[in-house]
């Protein structure tokens, strides 16, 4: 259990980018004319944020739901690149948690599991439950609050909590960089490809193509050991 | 299509790329450069999630979004807790929207 709030703990820092977030989505939900059941229960069984906001944006103009799912499915293929990572560290565990593990994964989650005090995470399901836990909650929680109080907070302060998110995976990046100067190498592709595909396709299509051959570049100039 | 259908279908379409992973791992054995290029994709998936994402993460304002990446960076660099280096981050890119007047 103790490993659990470990992971609840870990989660602090999503829960501060995800209650913003999910009230702008909550607050747009309602615009586009979703009741309350409707609302929540994307939150609760759908679970992502930006494919969400995509969703509730589509519905407000009025395109098919067939359309909606496809788009959403596409833009969390990302999620496969994730999970399996995830998955890896995860292996000995039993089907069944790997199978309720999996459906905590988002962005968020894998760069606090993944990166957070070891970058070599040994099994840690409890760990991981922990993190997803507090990631899921808050996203309902913000949902809640979004639906039920519009714009609370100025708009101002709100759109600056748009930041919080790429701050955490700043702060979770640069301690490994500072550690392991090679990883500038892998890091560097990656962001500089998905720059370019992104201008070109679309930034989750730069996500999934950046990170695959910055990883792979990397494979070449750096070892085993030194990654580990 | 109803929307409890609509909310099934979406629930599966983010449900089963996260899973199939989960399902398919015990088949697969990785070698070694696999191992490497996996253990690698935590710090390329970040790199690609913050460049160029986060240069327009505040919908308002381009510059106050620069500035709180920097102030991320410095914070970062000092490897001080995520939960302050957010903290310290949207602060810094809130209050920039008001020296810089938006």
């Amino acid at each position: 259990m103790r490993k659990f709030w470990k992971g609840l703990g870990q989660s602090v820092p999503i829960m501060l980018g995800y209650v913003p977030i999910a009230i702008a989505y909550a607050s747009m939900a309602r615009a586009a004319g979703l009741d309350f059941w409707q609302t929540v229960s994307m939150s609760v069984f759908v679970y992502t944020g930006a494919g969400q906001m995509a969703a509730t944006a589509m519905i407000a103009q009025g395109i098919g739901y067939f359309a909606i799912v496809m788009t959403v499915l596409i833009m969390n293929l990302r999620h496969i690149i994730m999970s399996t990572v995830i998955m890896e560290d995860l292996r000995k565990k039993t089907l069944l948690k790997r199978c309720l593990l999996a459906f905590g994964v988002t962005d968020e989650v894998f760069a606090v599991y993944t990166l957070e005090d070891r970058p070599d995470q040994k099994a840690e399901a409890l760990v991981c439950a922990g993190i997803m836990f507090g990631a899921w909650t808050s996203w309902n929680v913000g949902t809640l609050l979004g639906f039920m109080l519009t714009s609370f907070l100025p708009a101002s302060l709100m759109a600056s909590f748009g930041m919080a998110l790429y701050a955490m995976f700043i702060a979770l990046l640069l301690p490994s960089l500072k550690k392991l100067k090679k990883l500038w190498i892998p890091v560097a592709v990656s962001a500089l490809v998905c720059a370019v595909v992104t201008l070109f396709a679309s930034s989750n299509i730069g996500l999934i193509i950046g990170s695959l051959v910055g990883a792979f570049v990397g494979t070449f100039t750096i070892s085993e050991e030194e990654v580990s | 299509m109803n929307y409890p259908l609509f909310i099934v279908l979406l629930a599966l379409s983010t449900y089963v790329p996260r899973a199939l992973p989960a399902v398919v791992i015990d088949k697969i054995r990785f070698s070694q450069r696999w191992k490497v290029f996996l253990k690698l994709l935590p710090y390329t998936v970040m790199a690609a999630l913050i460049f160029p994402s986060s240069l327009s993460a505040d919908s308002q304002s381009q510059g106050a979004s620069i500035i709180g990446v920097i102030c991320a960076i410095i914070a970062g660099s000092f490897s001080l807790p995520p939960i302050v280096v957010v903290l310290l981050s949207v602060f810094a890119t809130w209050i920039s929207k008001i020296f810089l007047g938006i």
